[in-house]
């Protein structure tokens, strides 16, 4: 009984997430943690529910810090919820969204700063598990998906429009893709995982609006070293790739798009009857930026799941 | 023989009521898909009220239409003539500050190019929009 109500009430979550209708802007922050790839068995339940944080403060051009004139950073406060329910031993759906407790850009002094809040985007993929070896203890698998721009996107105050950049919607409808493969080492328990996701971001065409924000490219090589149940550090280098956007006329936009690496150390604890808590932290190791952008300085985020078996 | 061809009979008429449940089924589904879709992309247009010609923008300007990213700014002023007057203000790209009849209007180095700030006049019978052009220069164009 509590299955069929958990599992209802995460269906009914992600069907609510389709009953606001909106129109366009930047929306979730992308999450590539390596425990979310992998399919899962037939009737298993995975449901967690993630809390981010990040913090932007230096203004980068190409690979330097530069030196301007004045103070703008810019941070961001979402928590997210996602369900995950293997339907078949191949096949694992997913859906999740979120919510932004304050999307914050700040202005050079005297203006106040803009802050958006509000439900974000929804997320719905599919995972396939192309090949698994139960002897060589390898796993493949492909995943694709797709983002709804059905967050909130017409924040105001005063009776001004904030920028896009703080509304919690990305305004259009993202593409997802991925690949990833897992192997795990039986004499030392050490996992090894390696990924590529894609986001495809499409055109953003309203009244006043005409922008596609460039693809996302992720590459991502991570290892787990489980040393107990409560402790299992892990180590993930990824390398993001944003291609530049383009406005009115195909115009590229000169200012966006970068390419960085991140360092991403992370710890897993497992708990009570299949509880887990996971803890990250996504540290930019080199960063390149087109134009003049404000960088990223840091991701931090916690993540409480829990494993159901409804077979 | 009669009752044989009773049966017949009976089975194609439920086999043509077993198809016109499937098309109600999937005329249902597709109708359902439909309106969904119309509910996610819903029009924000719709909401604005009639022009009736009760409102009226005499002018709209600002006090600069050429600015440098991240260095300068300007006041955006609207003019308009009605009973009762509110104000609402976008832009596609960059920041607004302020309210009413005069917003400060700002942009970073991403919203180089000519960008167009939109103000809309109403009143409880119509509203009026007008649009303005402000030019974003990079930082580092001297």
């Amino acid at each position: 009984m509590l299955h069929t109500i958990l599992l209802s009430a995460c269906f009914l979550f992600c069907f609510q997430a389709f009953t606001y209708g909106q129109c366009c802007s930047a929306g979730n922050p992308s999450s590539f943690s390596f425990t979310d790839n992998n399919s899962l068995k037939t009737k298993i339940l995975h449901v967690s529910s993630s809390y981010k944080y990040g913090y932007s403060g230096k203004y980068y051009a190409g690979s330097e810090p530069e030196d301007v004139s004045f103070t703008a950073p810019a941070s961001y406060s979402f928590i997210d919820l996602k369900a995950a329910y293997g339907i078949s031993k191949r096949l694992t759906f997913e859906a999740s969204s979120g919510y932004f407790f304050s999307k914050e850009q700040q202005n050079p002094d005297p203006y106040p700063s803009d802050i958006g809040y509000g439900l974000g985007d929804a997320e719905l993929n599919v995972r396939y598990r192309a090949y698994k070896s139960v002897t060589k203890h390898i796993e493949l698998t492909a995943s694709a998906g797709i983002r709804l721009p059905v967050g909130v996107f017409d924040l105001e105050k005063d009776g001004v429009k904030l920028p896009i950049t703080v509304q919690p919607s990305a305004g259009s409808f993202v593409y997802l893709a991925g690949f990833s493969a897992a192997k795990t080492f039986t004499e030392n328990k050490l996992k090894l995982f390696s990924s590529i996701f894609m986001e495809f971001p499409q055109l953003i065409n309203s009244k006043n609006f005409y922008y596609r924000y460039g693809n996302l490219y992720n590459l991502s090589i991570s290892a787990a070293f489980p040393v107990h149940k409560l402790l299992n550090p892990g180590l993930q280098i990824q390398a993001e790739i944003r291609e530049h956007a383009t406005r009115e006329d195909e115009q590229l936009v000169e200012a966006s798009g970068y390419k960085v690496i991140i360092l991403s150390p992370q710890i897993e604890s497992d708990f009570g009857n299949n509880w887990s808590v996971l803890v990250y932290t996504d540290l930019p190791v080199f960063r390149y930026f087109n134009g003049m952008q404000l960088a990223n300085s840091f991701k931090a985020g916690i993540r409480v799941s829990k494993r159901i078996n409804l077979g | 023989m009669y009752v044989p061809d009773k049966i017949q009979e009976i089975e194609i008429l439920m086999r043509i009521t077993m198809k016109q449940l499937k098309f109600i089924q999937h005329s249902f589904i597709i109708l359902t898909l439909f309106s969904i879709s119309l509910f996610i992309s819903c029009n924000k247009d719709e909401d604005k009220l009639p022009d009736t010609g009760a409102v009226k923008i005499i002018s709209l300007t600002a006090t600069d239409t050429v600015l440098k990213a991240w260095y300068d700014t300007t006041d955006i002023k609207v003019v308009a003539t009605g009973d009762s007057l509110k104000y609402k203000w976008e832009c596609n790209h960059g920041t607004l500050h302020g309210s009413g009849i005069t917003v400060k209007y700002m942009a970073g180095e991403c919203c180089v190019g000519l960008n167009t700030i939109t103000c809309t006049v109403f009143n409880d019978s119509s509203s009026v929009s007008k649009d303005i052009n402000i030019r974003i220069t990079s930082y580092f164009e001297h």
